[in-house]
């Protein structure tokens, strides 16, 4: 730490050279990051998939599926079915399922749940479950897999999935006298897509509807029925909490099985399916254990069936090295693309926060709605049969397992259905970026230092350890935690006892309650939309129009009012010293938030790191009194920080994918259609964020947003030159 | 002299008397050696499913000793898990060491006398060195003496210098050298052939140096050992390459042959076992080209050869002993294994 506190420390070799060259360096940095990240597509870059964990023994044992034509019978009997009676009905044929279930000597039950949906005016949503359990008959109910098929009715618009319905029964049939599970298999069926697995999984673990939600219950340290500010007994007949903790009632289960291992969701509109896409994505983006990603596409092989996995296409191997990088690598960027929402994209994701390893198999035609494959006419067409075999061999491996799965790989990205990119790869990009804003901080420091040191040699002292002593602290608050709400509660009292031995041109205090304050709004807008929707409720609009345009008001009042703030808070006028340590720490903020999202959920925080990265480095404390140019170069500056303010980039980068989606359509038509998308879009993400427990409303508006106004508020006040 | 001369004479007509009825000669070699009797202690130390082959080849060369004329009680058998009963077990209640399925290796004569958890590594040294505590059933005990020749065979998953124990704890090389130098230094054995067959198995008994021990093992330390085939029925890969190669030695040897020790240990040659066998013989004092490999394998039953007549006619009468139940029945122990009342100038505590 000599280099804090040393008064020499400007003088020293190495500093002087920062200050020279930190601007290329920054640059270097920022431009190595991107070309790492390209580079990982390569194949000297990634590596070869591998099984880790031995109790798999994969595809060792001979297939016996014989069940090829009560698959044949049961879908029949199933279309017909729906189209009997479940013709305009959303409603799940309970009945027909339990029959069936009940005829193949399952243990069978129903399941009800109940959606109090949290926005507008409180509809309620039920649903109903289906599921058999399968009970292995020679050893005790202590662990389980489940195979699921989720319902969709005849009048949705995605694909159906009564053939994957079909297969779990014919699996169920064949699989129910055998004598080798020493495992039970749950055959579920779920309605209401996500929402019912959700149900599912949160009713047997034995979640109930008084619970708090997900994320709320992870991260924070206040225990049910310690005291608390309770806002509802202040304003009665108003949820203050945003009624998220009975939003979804899980309901119980009348029957459970022990521990689930794994999980695989079937969806098959028909048996003549070309090929399999092994959908791997879950809620924040987190993946499962790459052992049964590896499992479910050598199995797959195995049993002749072909699979892909977004750009990666099995029967599809590049014709030279240049053709199969561009593939690793859109393979590779899709898959990052997908992350970044957080959203699911099949219900296995669900499974993955309660630490079971799921995947979904989606059976695609030639020409698919999820996108056409190359040369997908060509191939052989699956059946009942080649399904099952699959079916059954990827059970009978994971009936093997003798603990969770453990042993592979939990962050990673897939550059193609055999190749990946292990953490420890595609890290040091992400590294790269925050490292580019580190150097940026600390070539800031000793700017900032040496100008005191120049001044006032008599106070240097004192003010070196006054100032390194919080930032110090501070520092290493934010790479440990990581929670701002604590390092906001922590800063606060320390700059108090500073206060002596600070003198006029340097005011921690000010700096911390502007700091404190900012974060503040941020967590308010964070549980604003309950607010929105009420007015919204109250002025007679949807709660989406409320919310979006809500959000917009609150976001065009915060870029009026924040510059104002610093000055309401003090007497004078806030120094060149004090912004340039707010800009110090800001950037470390971005940085920490960056590299802990990151580890969570690579892509997100690789795309924040990416699109906020620019901004801060260009970002520095203005000068009053500059020339033209300066004034262009901060014109830009501002315009760039407008851009990436969080809203604005989700409403812009709807707009430039609805009109790759619509080229077509004018300029205007394509404004609509973006402002649509992006209030849509909002409006998921907040619930998602209520009901499943997705962070990224969460983290755009408590720890982005706040980041965004420091920014902000940086570029927008001019102060006199030291 | 003449009671020599009688002597020899009985001697002789009891050795025609019995090459006559059986047909077997007392081999020269047999009534020269130390060896009067045959132990065999085979361990198979992983468990889990996916270890299944582990299993089959440990219960391969318990029925081999059998055949070959070991008695059960003479056997230490040990299991760390049951596959037999593994719920994933398709063919419940057998176990298979080759795909064609033809022999169940679990049939109804097998005496486990250590399985599941009890197979750990401080029992195994225990029961090696004769430490057990006092409450451990005969079956349980190493009960050899300096006469005994001994088969140790071990399989299960090892590395340089060890041999892991029920995916927990591991024996190393030294202390298994240890082990077998208290046994010298004991007077348990006589001659031991110690077969290990793991991954880098040569590495386990590079440590050894005691003498009278001849060792071999399916793989040189850095080498692999690799499994034979998988029964696909079962879905495992069901046993071993090197203990395949020495059951198919095996099912051709019979209590009479003559085949020897070295024959045995070129059993599996590198384009069989795809790995090397290590073999080491300083320790062990004679040629194993000499060595016929029932010294190892068959057993010796003890003969004691006698020149007074036994009256066998003479039925000893039961006596009906006096009934005590109310007493409490007296507790019983083993003799101590060494005759410590025979030696003179000791205080008995």
């Amino acid at each position: 730490m000599g280099l804090l506190s040393d008064p020499d420390v400007g003088s020293v070799k190495w500093v002087k050279i920062l200050k020279k060259v930190h601007g290329p360096l920054c640059f270097l940095c920022y431009v190595g990051a991107l070309v790492w990240f390209v580079m990982l597509g390569n194949k000297e870059f990634n590596n070869e998939t591998y099984f880790s964990e031995n109790a798999l023994l994969p595809g060792l044992v001979t297939n016996e599926f014989n069940g090829e034509n009560a698959a044949k019978q049961f879908y029949s009997e199933l279309l017909l079915e729906m189209e009997d009676k479940y013709e305009d009905l959303d409603d799940m044929p309970v009945p027909w399922l339990v029959g069936k279930m009940s005829q193949l000597h399952l243990e069978v039950y129903t399941h009800n749940f109940t959606l109090n949906y949290p926005m507008g005016q409180g509809q309620v949503f039920q649903g109903t479950n289906v599921y058999g359990i399968l009970r292995a008959p020679r050893t005790s109910s202590l662990e389980a897999l489940v195979v699921t098929a989720p319902y969709r009715a005849l009048s949705t618009h995605q694909k159906g999935t009564a053939a994957g319905i079909a297969l779990m029964l014919a699996f169920a049939k064949f699989a129910r006298p055998q004598k080798y599970w020493a495992k039970d298999i749950i055959f579920l069926v779920t309605e209401h897509e996500q929402l019912g697995m959700q149900a599912w999984l949160e009713a047997y673990h034995g979640l109930q509807s008084d619970a708090e939600t997900f994320h709320t219950s992870l991260g924070s340290f206040w225990k049910p029925g310690s005291p608390s500010l309770d806002f509802g007994s202040y304003f009665p007949g108003f949820g203050w909490e945003g009624d998220h903790k009975k939003c979804l009632n899980p309901g119980k289960l009348k029957g459970r099985s022990g521990s689930i291992q794994a999980a695989i969701n079937l969806e098959f509109s028909t048996p003549k399916i070309k090929y399999i896409e092994v959908k791997i994505e879950g809620l924040n983006g987190q993946l499962p254990n790459l052992d049964l990603v590896n499992l479910v596409h050598k199995l797959c092989l195995k049993s002749g069936i072909h699979h892909s996995y977004r750009n990666s296409y099995s029967w599809m191997r590049g014709r030279n090295k240049m053709d199969e990088w561009t593939n690793s690598f859109r393979t590779m960027f899709d898959m990052v693309l997908s992350q970044i929402d957080g959203v699911p994209d099949g219900n296995h994701g669900l499974f993955h926060r309660f630490g079971i390893e799921a995947v979904t198999l989606e059976g695609r035609d030639a020409q698919d709605p999820g996108g056409a494959a190359p040369r997908a006419h060509a191939l052989s067409t699956a059946n009942f049969y080649r399904l099952g075999v699959a079916l059954e061999s990827i059970l009978r491996s994971l009936n093997n397992l003798l603990e969770r799965f453990h042993q592979s790989y939990f962050f990673y990205l897939l550059a193609a259905t055999h190749r990946f990119i292990s953490i420890g790869q595609y890290m040091p990009s992400l590294c790269l970026l925050c490292v580019a804003m580190l150097i940026r901080a600390l070539s800031l420091w000793v700017t900032t230092i040496q100008q005191d040191g120049d001044e006032e040699t008599d106070k240097q002292e004192s003010k070196k350890t006054s100032k390194h002593k919080p930032e110090k602290e501070k520092d290493s608050d934010t790479e440990e935690l990581g929670d701002q709400k604590v390092e906001e509660v922590k800063k606060v009292p320390k700059p108090k006892g500073k206060k002596k031995v600070d003198d006029l041109s340097m005011s921690v205090v000010n700096i911390g309650a502007n700091y404190l304050l900012v974060h503040l709004i941020g967590y308010a807008v964070m549980n604003s939309p309950f607010i929105l929707s009420y007015i919204g409720n109250y002025f007679d609009k949807p709660s989406e129009f409320a919310v979006y345009h809500g959000l917009l008001a609150i976001s065009v009042f915060l870029t009026i009012v924040t510059p104002v703030m610093p000055r309401v808070l003090r007497k004078g006028r806030i120094t060149y010293e004090e912004l340039s340590l707010v800009n110090i720490l800001v950037l470390i903020e971005l940085s920490t938030v960056c590299l802990s999202v990151g580890m969570n959920n690579f892509s997100l925080g690789f795309v924040i790191a990416v699109v906020y990265t620019p901004l801060a480095l260009m970002c520095s404390v203005v000068v009053s009194g500059g020339g033209k140019k300066s004034a262009f170069y901060l014109m830009i500056k501002r315009i760039v920080c407008l851009l990436v303010h969080p809203l604005v980039a989700v409403s812009l980068s709807m707009i430039v994918y609805s009109s790759f989606l619509f080229p077509e359509e004018g300029f205007l038509g394509m404004l609509g259609r973006g402002s649509d998308a992006a209030m849509q879009a909002t409006m998921f993400s907040i619930v998602d964020s209520m009901i499943y427990g997705n962070w990224l409303f969460n983290l755009s508006t408590a720890v982005i947003l706040p980041i965004w106004i420091i920014f902000w508020q940086i570029l927008s006040i001019k102060v006199n030159a030291p | 002299m003449y009671l020599t001369n009688t002597i020899y004479c009985v001697l002789l007509s009891i050795a025609a008397s019995l090459s006559f009825t059986y047909g077997i000669e007392i081999p020269e070699n047999f009534q020269k050696s130390n060896h009067s009797n045959n132990w065999a202690v085979l361990v198979d130390t992983s468990r889990f499913w996916f270890n299944y082959r582990h299993v089959a080849n440990v219960l391969s060369i318990y029925r081999s000793v059998k055949r070959l004329g070991i008695p059960d009680s003479q056997i230490i058998l040990m299991i760390s898990d049951d596959m037999a009963c593994n719920p994933r077990n398709p063919r419940p209640a057998t176990i298979f060491n080759n795909a064609h399925e033809q022999i169940n290796v679990y049939g109804d004569d097998v005496e486990v006398d250590y399985r599941g958890y009890e197979v750990s590594v401080e029992n195994f040294v225990r029961l090696l060195t004769g430490r057990v505590p006092p409450d451990t059933p005969r079956s349980k005990r190493l009960l050899t003496d300096e006469g005994s020749n001994i088969l140790i065979y071990l399989t299960g998953h090892g590395g340089d210098g060890f041999l892991k124990f029920q995916d927990s704890e591991e024996i190393t090389s030294q202390e298994l050298a240890d082990a077998l130098e208290q046994m010298w230094e004991k007077r348990r054995y006589n001659e031991i052939f110690f077969i290990i067959d793991t991954c880098q198995a040569s590495s386990m008994y590079e440590k050894f140096y005691s003498p009278n021990i001849l060792a071999t093992a399916s793989s040189l330390v850095g080498e692999d050992s690799l499994s034979h085939h998988v029964d696909s029925a079962i879905g495992v890969y069901i046993i071993d390459r090197y203990t395949y190669y020495v059951l198919e030695f095996l099912e051709n040897v019979h209590p009479n042959s003559k085949r020897s020790m070295s024959e045995f240990l070129a059993v599996c040659p590198k384009s069989a076992c795809l790995s090397t066998v290590g073999v080491r013989k300083d320790l062990f004092k004679r040629d194993p080209d000499k060595v016929p490999i029932t010294d190892f394998f068959g057993s010796v039953r003890p003969v004691i050869i006698t020149t007074d007549p036994i009256d066998i006619l003479d039925i000893p009468k039961r006596k009906k002993k006096p009934e005590n139940k109310t007493k409490v029945s007296e507790k019983r122990e083993y003799l101590p294994q060494f005759p410590m009342h025979l030696v003179q100038n000791t205080k008995t505590g």
